[in-house]
């Protein structure tokens, strides 16, 4: 098998990044740290705070999926509009001591579906007594309907047009006088959107989608001169590189969260427990006997030991975060696989000529196991170590997805959970699934790749001749 | 060391590591006493609201009443055996769960009704049986059969290819594929049931039923297969490898003797036994019923009533449920013990 293998830290690197596997493995591990470097470009400051506040993503669509599904099925999927104030003209017109403001805006609509959802915003800084506001919907082939007609108050009034029933009978009443009859489903985003009156209220075919340019009217009428911040904002299908979640979050800015969480949790876990086992395994066989049976039987234990039911049991109880977590898996893997490898090597290396050498000079034992013994054995658990990040990123993406894991951070098992409780497998969306799931995986592979250089290297069982 | 010295020997340290376990599942699963003081709340408010419900009570005076409550919430308590500190109480529980008598569920019930612990938990063992042990089997079977087609062929491209495969799909836990499987078969392609054992409502008649059963039995058992086998594989292939390295097959080879006799009868036979040992423990393992791969599936089986004892914090269902999983584990430990004593008797003496 022609040369030893190398032993150094630094030669296997080296040696580990010449293979093609290696090579692989950097690129994919590369990417996952770029993407983790990018975050701070991405997302707001305190995004974990604002993952949480599911209050905070309402200028988002509910359940969108990617963009890119565009390009793959052919259909304009509609994207979102958001008129805020600054899209809005306004007129001031005074009739005898009334003020009536109108603001318009308008868009072009020019997609194959009809959008998910509408909804109409206004702030006022009236003090006081409320004000009469008027809201114009107006279709490219003139058809106006009125949306609301009433009063609001000060501060900021949300209209929910696809759920209100109050503004849902305004629009049934449109149908009503153009069809004669009222549809039995009152869906706002079609009917307003769907070019014959026949068809209003059906979930028809996306051929009878009105295209065009649609004018939005908020008129306030009241005693005194004031201004209001309208906004209008159709909600489109599609969003972003990832969707969003039910709960309207941009799963992109979710997914990228996840990879610096996750690269973080597995490799120190990985280092950490491998460290921790190798330094027992070594320490029994290195002090002897007594010392070697007593590991052997808290191996035992281990191996009996349902590690995963306590593991839930505990974050029930405790409430986990990611870094209690972390130390609760360090804890039941204090013996295992490297330890196993320690204790193997220790007792071949006890006997060479150079710890005979520092026994001459008069070395301590303790010294010569952490400066001679450990260096030794720890390139042989390198590939197990690779292998571990992803399996200590799965065990917490486990807990994750039962709803046990951290509570605040988003990671790519609490999305996915999040995504199986909302019966996103039963529902078909499938962004919600495959795209952390995919990350997950690369992360899995990228590791797994980097485990086999390693272990090419030091184990000639794996060696091209 | 006499083989009857060893066995005592392993038999007394599996049997603290088994009591050492039981009891770390006694503490945990009572939440170090917190189901205890949960208990107690329930019994003050059992006792507060069934007094106020009686007329006769009301006609007491305030201190009477007191007194009233106190009594009888006392009397509840002692009648419960909580008045005894935790520790004594974590004692009996341990002593109760080391002699198998596994008591009765706080909350869970059997789907007969029962709630005996003993009654639900067979009635959940042999769907998890049926589930994780044939699939376990099926995927050992697959993948030491691909372990030996690579060993022949070591270091070849598909052997490179497969070895990367194999840990790739290892890595990822069942239930990881679970939710990927189920949005592929079940959503889009919708050739398997999403989930569950049987059809709602099932069928009567025992052919259909068994039918029924099969059919939502396919998806997971793929899942756990597709899973489980790179393991076998990759294990089956080192461990031949390491084993035709051996002189006596260099001796057989130099013999003479055909490839596939050296691979039979030189190779295979002393490569079995760590084999074996691995499937023997993954069978057992998997009687825990994967948890998380049973509750994506809605499999009724052991792990899911194990996350069902979680969620409901039934402390007595999942102190019955470890103890006899530690127990088969044990047990099993044991026995291969024994078998490899007697089959190697270096074992002896190196443990």
């Amino acid at each position: 098998m022609g040369t030893p293998p190398p032993t150094g830290i630094k030669q296997i690197l080296k040696e580990a990044l010449k293979t093609k596997t290696g090579m692989a493995a950097v690129i994919i591990l590369g990417m996952m740290i770029l993407m983790s470097a990018s975050i701070p470009f991405y997302s707001p400051v305190n995004f974990v705070k604002r993952w949480n506040d599911l209050k905070s993503w309402y200028e988002y669509p509910s359940l969108a999926a990617p963009v890119w599904v565009k390009w793959f099925t052919g259909t304009n999927l509609p994207e979102t509009i958001d008129l805020t104030s600054k899209h809005f003209r306004v007129t001031e017109e005074e009739i005898s001591g009334h003020y009536i403001t109108t603001y318009t805006a308008y868009f072009r609509y020019t997609y194959d579906d009809y959008p998910s959802e509408l909804k109409a915003l206004i702030k006022t800084d009236i003090k006081g007594k409320p004000v009469r506001l008027n809201i114009i919907f107006i279709r490219p082939d003139g058809e106006e309907i009125n949306l609301f007609n009433g009063l609001v108050s000060s501060g900021q009034t949300t209209f929910d047009i696809s759920l209100d029933p109050k503004l849902q009978k305004n629009i049934a009443r449109f149908v009503y006088e153009k069809t004669g009859t009222v549809p039995e489903v009152i869906r706002p985003e079609i009917i307003l959107f769907s070019k014959s009156p026949s068809k209003y209220g059906n979930e028809a075919a996306s051929s009878n989608v009105l295209r065009g340019r649609y004018i939005v009217k908020f008129q306030v009428l009241s005693d005194k001169k004031i201004s209001a911040e309208p906004r209008f904002i159709v909600y489109g299908k599609v969003y972003g590189f990832a969707g969003t979640d039910l709960y309207r979050r941009d799963l992109w800015l979710g997914i990228l969260w996840g990879a610096p969480v996750a690269l973080a949790f597995g490799t120190v876990a990985a280092i950490a427990t491998a460290l921790l086992q190798v330094i027992i395994g070594a320490a029994g066989a290195w002090f002897g006997p007594k010392w070697d049976e007593l590991v052997q039987r808290i191996a035992d234990f281990f191996l009996i030991i349902p590690v995963l039911p306590i593991l839930i049991l505990i974050s029930v109880i405790y409430k986990v975060t990611i870094w209690s977590l972390l130390g609760w898996v360090i804890v039941f893997s204090v013996v295992g696989v490297s330890s196993k490898i320690a204790r193997s090597i220790t007792f071949q290396i006890r006997e060479e000529q150079y710890i005979e050498a520092a026994k001459t000079y008069g070395a301590s034992k303790t010294r010569m196991l952490f400066y001679y013994v450990i260096p030794r054995i720890m390139p042989f658990t390198f590939a197990l170590v690779a292998l571990n990040v992803p399996t200590y990123i799965f065990l917490e993406a486990s807990l994750s997805f039962l709803g046990l894991g951290d509570p605040e951070l988003p990671t790519w098992g609490r999305i996915l959970g999040d995504a199986y409780s909302a019966g996103a497998l039963y529902q078909g969306y499938w962004w919600w699934v495959i795209l952390p799931a995919f990350m997950i995986m690369l992360v899995s592979l990228g590791f797994t790749l980097l485990s086999y250089a390693f272990d090419k290297i030091v184990n000639p069982r794996l060696r091209e001749e | 060391m006499g083989m009857a010295t060893f066995i005592a020997k392993r038999a007394l340290i599996l049997t603290l590591t088994l009591m050492f376990s039981v009891y770390m599942t006694v503490v945990i699963a009572n939440f170090g006493g917190y189901v205890d003081k949960l208990l107690r709340d329930q019994i003050t408010f059992d006792v507060t609201t069934a007094l106020s419900r009686d007329p006769n009570f009301a006609k007491l005076s305030q201190e009477e009443r007191q007194k009233l409550i106190e009594q009888r919430i006392e009397a509840k308590i002692r009648a419960a055996g909580l008045d005894k500190p935790f520790l004594e109480r974590s004692l009996i529980q341990f002593t109760q769960a080391l002699t198998l008598n596994l008591g009765r569920a706080a909350f869970l019930r059997s789907s007969s009704g029962s709630k005996a612990i003993a009654d639900i938990i067979m009635e959940r063992l042999p769907r998890t049986v049926l589930l994780f042990t044939l699939g376990t089997i099926m995927a050992a079977g697959i993948g030491i059969f691909l372990g030996l087609v690579q060993a022949r062929k070591a270091l070849s491209k598909f052997d490179r290819i497969m070895i990367v495969l194999e840990i790739f799909t290892y890595v990822q836990p069942a239930w990881f594929y679970g939710i990927l499987f189920i949005l592929i078969f079940a959503f889009y392609l919708r050739i398997f049931p999403s989930g569950g054992m049987v059809s709602i409502p099932a069928p009567t008649e025992p052919v259909a039923y068994f039918l029924d059963v099969l059919y939502h039995l396919a998806l997971p058992l793929i899942t756990w297969i597709f899973a489980s086998f790179g393991y076998w594989a990759y294990t089956t292939r080192n461990i031949v490898l390491q084993t035709m390295e051996e002189d006596f097959v260099t001796a057989a080879r130099a013999k003479g003797l055909p490839e596939r006799i050296i691979l039979w009868r030189y190779v295979l036979r002393p490569s079995s036994p760590p084999i074996i040992t691995g499937v023997a423990f993954a069978i057992v393992f998997s009687w825990t019923g994967a948890i998380i791969t049973e509750t994506v599936f809605n499999w009724p089986g052991i792990g899911l009533l194990f996350w069902e004892a979680i969620a409901a914090l039934d402390a007595p269902v999942i102190i019955g449920l470890t103890v006899i999983l530690a127990y088969l584990i044990v047990l099993t430990v044991l026995a291969l013990d024994i078998i490899y004593g007697i089959l190697d008797p270096r074992l002896r003496v190196m443990r």
